[in-house]
C-alpha cells in the first residue's frame, strides 16, 4: 500500500510554499478580481507544477526522461514569443486610437511614464547581469508579452519570475498607483479639470494610423517592429471595417485562449527550486520599483508641463501613460471623481492609457536594441 | 548575484538614451497624427 503515500513522503516545504503562493494568486483573482484571467491559471499552475513528479512538466523519473504537456506547451508557444504575440494581435483589436488621435500631444505622457523601466535597469544593474537587468527592467511596460518577448530575446536566466512579476503587478495596478499618485499631488491638483471637445477622426486616418506606427517603429526600433507590427496589425483588423469577423475574433476568442495557455503556461516556469531563490524576491522588488517609478515619472512629466501650460492638464493622466491597459485609464479617471464628482477624465486618461500601450512596446525595442 | 554599485552610474546614460528615443518616436508619429488629421478630416 506504500503507492499510496510514497510520493507524499517526497513533498518539500518549498513546494508547499508554492501551493501557499498559488493559492495567493487564486483568492486574488476570485475574492479580490484582479486580473482574473491571468492569476487564476498562473496560480492554479503553481500548485499543479509543485506536486512531486508532477506530471505536467518535464521530468526524469529514475533516469527516464518524461514529457510534460505545459513544458510542451511553454516550448511552442512561449520560448518563441508566439502567444504574447498574438496576444497582441488581440489587444490591437480591442484598443480604440479614438481619444489619442484626437489630442495627439497625448502621446508625450506615454513617453515620459517609461522612465521606471530606464531607472529600474539602472538599479537592476547592480545586482544582475545586463541581459537580465534589461528583462527585470521590462517589467515596468506594465504589459506581459512585451515583458516575455524581451527577457526571451535577451535569453534572460529569469524569465519564470519575470512573467509572475509582469501579470501579478499588473493585477495590483490598482494599489500601487493611488498612493503613488497621492504622493505626488496636492488634492488642488488632483482637482484640476479637463475639457473634452470630441472631434471626428476620419476613417482614412484611423486606417492609417496603425500602418503608420509600424513604419516609424520599426524605422526607429526595428527590435521592437514585431511586437508593434502584432499589435497595429490587431487594431487595423478593427479599423478598416471590412473584417470585422476576424476583429471579433482577435479580441474575444482568440485573446481569451491564448490568456487561458498563457496563464497556465506561465506557471510551468513556477516550479519551487527555480522559483524560490533571493532572485525572485530581488526580481519582484525590482519589479514594484519600476511600476512605481513609471508611474511617478508620468505624474511629474505632467507637473512640469503644468509649469508653462495656460490651461493645466490633472497631473494624475500623466500615470495613465504607464499602459496596463485599460486599468490604470479607469483608475485615472475614478480617482478624479473621488475628488470631484464632476470631473470626468476619462477620455483623457485612456488616450494617455493607448499612448503608454504603443510607448511600452517601443521601449521595449529600445531596450533589446541596447543590448542584443 | 553580485553587488556593483558603479554600474548604477555607469549605465545613467540608459535614461537619457531611452527617452530621448521615446519621445522622438512619439514626436513623430504625434506629428504624423496632426497631419494625417489635418488631410483627411475634411474630406470624409
Amino acid at each position: 500500500m506504500s503507492f499510496l503515500y510514497e510520493n507524499l513522503l517526497q513533498l518539500s516545504w518549498q513546494q508547499v510554499t508554492m501551493w501557499v503562493i498559488g493559492g495567493i494568486l487564486i483568492y486574488l483573482a476570485i475574492a479580490k478580481d484582479m486580473e482574473p484571467s491571468l492569476l487564476l491559471p498562473i496560480g492554479f499552475g503553481a500548485i499543479l507544477v509543485n506536486l512531486p513528479f508532477s506530471g505536467a512538466v518535464d521530468q526524469y523519473i529514475n533516469g527516464i526522461f518524461q514529457e510534460g504537456p505545459l513544458s510542451s506547451l511553454y516550448n511552442a508557444g512561449i520560448a518563441n514569443e508566439l502567444f504574447p504575440l498574438l496576444l497582441f494581435i488581440g489587444i490591437g483589436a480591442m484598443c480604440d486610437f479614438g481619444p489619442l488621435l484626437t489630442n495627439p500631444a497625448l502621446m508625450m505622457f506615454g513617453a515620459a511614464a517609461q522612465f521606471g523601466i530606464f531607472f529600474t535597469f539602472c538599479l537592476a544593474s547592480m545586482f544582475f547581469p545586463v541581459n537580465d537587468a534589461a528583462s527585470i527592467a521590462t517589467i515596468g511596460a506594465a504589459d506581459g508579452p512585451t515583458a516575455i518577448v524581451v527577457a526571451q530575446k535577451l535569453h534572460s536566466t529569469y524569465l519564470g519570475p519575470i512573467m509572475v512579476a509582469a501579470y501579478s503587478y499588473m493585477a495590483l495596478v490598482p494599489i500601487i498607483q493611488p498612493p503613488v499618485i497621492r504622493l505626488l499631488t496636492s488634492k488642488k491638483e488632483r482637482m484640476i479639470r479637463m475639457d473634452y471637445e470630441p472631434k471626428d477622426v476620419s476613417r482614412t486616418t484611423r486606417i492609417l494610423f496603425p500602418i503608420i506606427i509600424t513604419v516609424i517603429a520599426g524605422l526607429i526600433s526595428p527590435a521592437s517592429v514585431s511586437l508593434v507590427g502584432f499589435l497595429m496589425f490587431g487594431n487595423l483588423l478593427k479599423e478598416c471595417g471590412v473584417l470585422n469577423g476576424l476583429s471579433d475574433t482577435a479580441q474575444g476568442a482568440m485573446a481569451n485562449m491564448i490568456t487561458l495557455l498563457l496563464g497556465i503556461t506561465v506557471a510551468s516556469q513556477m516550479q519551487a527550486e527555480n522559483f524560490l531563490k533571493p532572485d525572485t524576491l530581488m526580481i519582484l522588488g525590482m519589479g514594484l520599483f519600476a511600476f512605481v517609478f513609471d508611474t511617478a515619472g508620468g505624474v511629474l512629466f505632467a507637473k512640469f508641463l503644468n509649469l508653462f501650460l495656460k490651461k493645466k492638464v490633472n497631473p494624475m493622466i500623466g500615470a495613465a501613460g504607464i499602459s496596463a491597459f485599460p486599468m490604470s485609464g479607469r483608475i485615472i479617471h475614478k480617482m478624479g471623481l473621488e475628488e470631484d464628482n464632476q470631473n470626468f477624465l476619462l477620455m483623457h486618461s485612456m488616450g494617455v492609457n493607448v499612448s503608454g500601450q504603443i510607448a511600452s512596446v517601443i521601449a521595449g525595442g529600445l531596450i533589446m536594441s541596447f543590448f542584443m | 548575484m553580485n553587488f556593483t554599485p558603479a554600474n548604477f552610474i555607469k549605465n545613467l546614460i540608459y535614461i537619457l538614451k531611452g527617452e530621448i528615443g521615446l519621445f522622438f518616436a512619439l514626436g513623430i508619429i504625434a506629428l504624423s497624427v496632426i497631419v494625417l488629421n489635418k488631410v483627411f478630416t475634411d474630406k470624409k
